[in-house]
């Protein structure tokens, strides 16, 4: 789970390449979003649980 | 001799054998940082918990300790009795790109009244210690945070700072009076009750986990100054504070997004199951949502997601933004007609999601896109034109609308153009999965 909805992935070689996340309308895949900056991938600290009250 | 370096925790094998180690790992040692079990070893720096307390994280802390366990080694070579730990660090910084502030501490750790700020201590700091010191820029700040929270006799709060209480320098109790430290600890048990719910408000407002994270250091610290009696309702206090960093970041990130390498993406966060079982919270933070978001102002970002995610009064957001109600209400219908334009069209459930994915995940690795260009438009042939798929139209469509938010591109080339392989491209190089095929 990404961000409250399911997403892939990618490996390339066992490295994690980049998480690629779908946008949905109809039934159908309408926009992919692919997230490959390091960055952004090394989730290394425990983030909070999300909660909107 | 030999000499080991350990880091945070004694190495597994030895805290299984003999060695006694406190809960986080760290080996029980005496006031000379010789071990409880064995005065062979002799523990400096972080490591180490004198007396079952350990010391805090930082370099100030760890150089003395350091300098002391030499000592005691020498002593000890000597036949002479070693002194015992002396700690102490004579200064913390926060250090900025800009300015800086030093505050200097007495050798048992208690804050002196002397701190020292701006340009030149910067300058000093940042050459001193954190030059060439790559977990200095990771860190951006939050440790020297923590650090400056601990000078000040606070402890801030994160998930796992319950389990081992931070002590300073010689391990003597802290000389607070018990008024303010009962003080402190309220706004502690105020702020952890409502840190999710902040952490998530500024996630939203600023599209990245480690901003957001950065805003509830800054909250922190601002809440710990805040005079509680004259507080009616604390959550509402705490938003308030928190959206008002993020605001002021999210100008700053701004600048630093027009300059990103490639179209800027909201950073892909892991979260739980239960968080796709609330449907309105999962939709929030949607990667697609978290998109269209980027695309409104700040103040307007500000007052959507405080409306619309978060359902707070105009009257509070007005207050937050320092504008009236009536602009706050003006502001938040232009948002809000600007996020229908742009938002997925329908909510679509986690299973549905997950089964569309799954075929989507299948085609790629079977490199059957004409498969997935059906799933892509239910009920039919591919689109041939342009040799592109429906989904890759759809695709180029939504990037021409998002300014350029598509990182992947999608090309299937077709039977007319004689091309018998199908072909994927993410920025235009490389193959996921394991195979590669151009």
């Amino acid at each position: 789970m990404v961000n409250g909805n399911p997403a892939l992935v990618v490996r390339i070689n066992d490295q994690i390449d980049g998480v690629m996340a779908i946008r949905v309308e109809d039934a159908r895949i309408t926009g992919l979003y692919y997230v490959r900056n390091p960055e952004k991938l090394c989730d290394s600290n425990p983030r909070p649980p999300l909660k909107l009250r | 001799m030999t000499i080991w370096t350990a880091g945070f925790g004694l190495p597994d094998l030895a805290a299984r054998g003999v060695l006694r180690t406190d809960i986080a790992g760290r080996l029980l040692t005496d006031e000379t940082l010789t071990s409880l079990d064995d005065v062979r070893v002799i523990v400096g720096g972080e490591s180490s918990a004198p007396s079952d307390l350990a010391y805090r994280m930082c370099a100030h802390a760890a150089q003395p300790l350091g300098a002391r366990a030499v000592d005691t080694v020498l002593s000890r070579s000597r036949a002479t009795r070693p002194r015992p730990s002396m700690g102490g660090s004579s200064a913390c910084a926060l250090v900025g790109r800009r300015s800086a502030t030093a505050q200097f501490a007495r050798q048992d750790d208690t804050a002196a009244s002397l701190t020292l700020s701006g340009r030149m201590v910067a300058l000093l700091v940042k050459g001193g210690r954190h030059q060439g010191c790559p977990q200095a820029a990771c860190a951006r700040g939050t440790q020297a945070r923590f650090a400056q929270c601990e000078a000040q006799g606070r402890r801030a709060p994160t998930a796992a700072a319950g389990q081992a209480r931070p002590r300073v320098g010689n391990c003597r109790r802290r000389s607070l009076d018990s008024m303010s430290d009962r003080t402190t600890d309220l706004a502690t048990e105020a702020f952890v009750a409502h840190r999710n719910l902040l952490f998530t408000v500024a996630y939203e407002m600023l599209g990245s986990a480690a901003d957001a994270e950065d805003v509830l250091q800054e909250t922190w610290l601002r809440w710990v100054k805040v005079d509680l009696e004259h507080v009616r309702d604390q959550r509402a206090y705490l938003v308030r504070i928190t959206t008002r960093q993020s605001l002021n970041r999210l100008r700053t990130v701004r600048r630093r997004r027009e300059a990103y390498v490639g179209p800027w993406l909201p950073e892909p966060m892991l979260t739980a199951p239960d968080v796709a079982e609330d449907a309105e919270l999962a939709e929030s933070v949607s990667m697609a949502m978290m998109l269209v978001l980027e695309t409104l102002s700040p103040t307007e970002r500000v007052v959507f997601v405080l409306r619309d995610v978060f359902d707070v009064s105009y009257l509070e957001i007005a207050a937050t933004v320092d504008k009236s109600p009536a602009a706050v209400r003006q502001i938040a219908h232009r948002a809000r007609q600007h996020v229908d334009a742009r938002r997925p069209r329908e909510v679509v459930s986690s299973n549905e999601t997950r089964a569309i994915l799954e075929s989507f995940q299948r085609a790629l690795e079977s490199e059957n896109l004409r498969g997935s260009a059906r799933r892509a438009r239910p009920g039919g042939r591919p689109d041939r034109r342009r040799g592109r798929s429906q989904a890759g139209c759809a695709a180029a469509d939504h990037r021409r609308r998002e300014g350029g938010s598509l990182h992947g591109r999608w090309y299937w080339p077709g039977p007319r153009r004689g091309c018998r392989a199908h072909r994927w491209s993410c920025d235009g190089q490389r193959q996921p999965g394991t195979r590669r095929t151009h």
